[in-house]
């Protein structure tokens, strides 16, 4: 975008103007000077090229040159899983799984050998066993849960005169991995049984070892190659259709797996911005338009959209300035980046609040306690919650006591705030309510005025007429 | 200072995906406010389910005491 010329005296600028006021200085505005005013308003001709439109300034609308935003980064945390990759015409193809998962591999030297004389008693594990052995993904009939190992050297430490020892380091000590996990047990995923009889005839270390091979089992993370030592599993009266399991996996070689080299970039951002000065009413509202985009961002050639994160908008040569000096500080720390969104977070926020600095503090250091925020429910406040949340069930009557005790309990709070749902009531709960409360009676659309008060109806009603049997149903 | 104000939603998968991202955002917001924060649950997971199944229409009770 090219400026409008500086330091030019006034009458260069609008020579016309200028020489119609001096020449006409009492005269009545004519058509020659409402044409000169008229050019003062478009700068068209002033400056070389036209000017873009610039929309009117509002905190959703800032001006951000979409390829710009593409140069900013967003550290953060982020799995492997979040490596995904893209396809199909540029538009983001999202797989909302976790990456993969732990399989197992039969690692053989004789398929032939491998496959005979393995019958498990009463389940046929063929397949299985084809998959073990063949399927480059591996068996994948199981969740692990948990991996722990602890790695340690066979040492000797010998005492001798003075101070300070000998110590002998005679190689490693065997690299165990207790690996906690489920079986489903259901009728559709008939894991359990068909592990148990994997593990007595094939997964076991003697198995293995009478038919020359071994196990690899690959985590996200690494490779174990190895031998199983045991296995322990135990059910729950609770769970009817998963069985917890632990093994003992005694590995020879362990492999860990390199992050990939991540690559690509975005051709083309569209959308709107978040805007964080948006009222709270209405999450329909602006500022809520969260992107479907944010993760991985990242492609395998040829570009993608954002959908939803950004407006078409363009570039002030000074932002992308002023954002990069700011981005400094926290541009050194270990976090992989995610593109696009941070500049125009603090743009939006510094114009409301006036400060970037405790903006971007609130979003990078420390990201662990953003991330405890966003998890963080207060202990205080959950129980009434889950009073709350239960009426979602009772559709039919909500407790009075429910309601009442929400209120109070709402009210003795402190520093609290939340949002409680629950199902609102009907007409006929209301008047079921302030039935039992005694306030309607029920039969007759009276007013009470609770139980145990001896006032008279007339009292309570406005009218002041006199109860009669015959004026009962009348309010 | 309290604020306790009631409303009926129609909860749509929309509404409900809103509300979700609401309660996200105004986690962060309230936390650094000072404030504890309870998100919308709407019965948990299996709750939501109902909801959506049945097209319900549900009050929510937004609060703020200070």
């Amino acid at each position: 975008m090219a400026l409008p010329p500086i330091n030019v005296p006034l009458d260069q600028i609008f020579p016309n103007v200028v020489d119609t006021v001096t020449d006409n200085v009492v005269g009545a505005v004519t058509g020659a000077v409402t044409d000169q005013i008229n050019d003062l308003t478009s700068f068209g001709s002033l400056v070389e090229g036209a000017l873009p439109d610039i929309p009117a300034l509002s905190f959703s609308n800032a001006n951000f040159n979409a390829e710009d935003m593409v140069g900013e980064r967003l550290y953060t945390i982020m799995p492997r899983s979040a490596a995904t990759t893209y396809s199909g015409g540029g538009l983001p193809q999202y797989s909302t799984d976790r990456g993969k998962i732990a399989s197992l591999r039969l690692l053989s030297s004789n398929r032939d050998a491998s496959l005979s004389g393995r019958d498990g008693k009463e389940i046929n594990i063929d397949a299985e066993l084809g998959t073990l052995l063949d399927n480059p993904e591996g068996y994948k009939n199981f969740f692990l849960t948990d991996v722990a190992v602890t790695h340690s050297e066979k040492l000797q430490i010998t005492t001798t005169f003075g101070d300070g020892e000998v110590a002998y380091y005679f190689g490693r000590q065997p690299v165990i991995f207790n690996l906690n996990g489920i079986l489903m047990d259901s009728l559709y995923s008939d894991w359990f049984t068909k592990f148990i009889a994997l593990y007595q005839t094939t997964l076991r270390g003697s198995q293995l070892a009478k038919y020359f091979e071994l196990v690899e089992l690959t985590l996200p993370n690494m490779r174990i190659i190895g031998s199983i030592q045991g296995l322990s599993h135990q059910q729950n009266s609770a769970r009817d259709a998963e069985v917890y399991f632990t093994m003992q996996f005694l590995a020879k070689e362990v492999i860990p797996i390199a992050i990939p080299e991540l690559s690509g970039n975005i051709t083309s951002i569209t959308g709107e911005l978040i805007d964080f000065s948006v009222g709270k009413e209405g999450v329909g509202g602006f500022g809520y338009k969260l992107a479907t985009g944010i993760g991985g961002g990242l492609l395998e050639g040829g570009g993608y959209a954002l959908g939803s994160i950004f407006s078409e908008v363009r570039a002030v040569a000074d932002f992308g300035k002023e954002f990069s000096e700011s981005l400094n500080a926290f541009r050194s720390s270990i976090f992989s980046p995610v593109y696009g969104i941070i500049s125009s977070i603090t743009r939006i926020i510094k114009s409301s609040t006036g400060s970037i600095a405790g903006v971007i503090k609130n979003f990078t250091d420390p990201v662990n306690l953003i991330l405890r925020d966003v998890m963080f429910v207060a202990t205080k406040a959950i129980a009434i919650a889950n009073l709350i949340e239960t009426s979602v069930n009772q559709v039919i009557s909500i407790p009075d006591r429910v309601v009442q005790n929400a209120r109070n309990t709402l009210r003795s709070l402190e520093n609290a705030a939340g949002v409680i749902s629950r199902v609102p009531e009907s007409v006929s709960d209301v008047f079921k309510r302030y039935n039992r409360g005694g306030r309607v009676k029920k039969g007759a659309a009276i007013l009470g005025s609770g139980k145990g008060n001896k006032k008279s109806k007339a009292a309570v009603l406005s009218s002041g007429a006199p109860y009669t049997p015959e004026t009962a149903y009348i309010i | 200072m309290q604020k306790i104000f009631a409303r009926l939603t129609p909860i749509t998968p929309t509404e409900l995906y809103l509300q979700r991202v609401n309660a996200q955002f105004d986690a962060i917001r309230k936390s650094n406010r000072g404030y504890d924060y309870t998100p919308a649950q709407f019965g948990g997971l299996f709750g939501q389910q109902v909801v959506l199944s049945s097209s319900a229409v549900l009050e929510l009770t937004e609060f703020e005491i200070k």
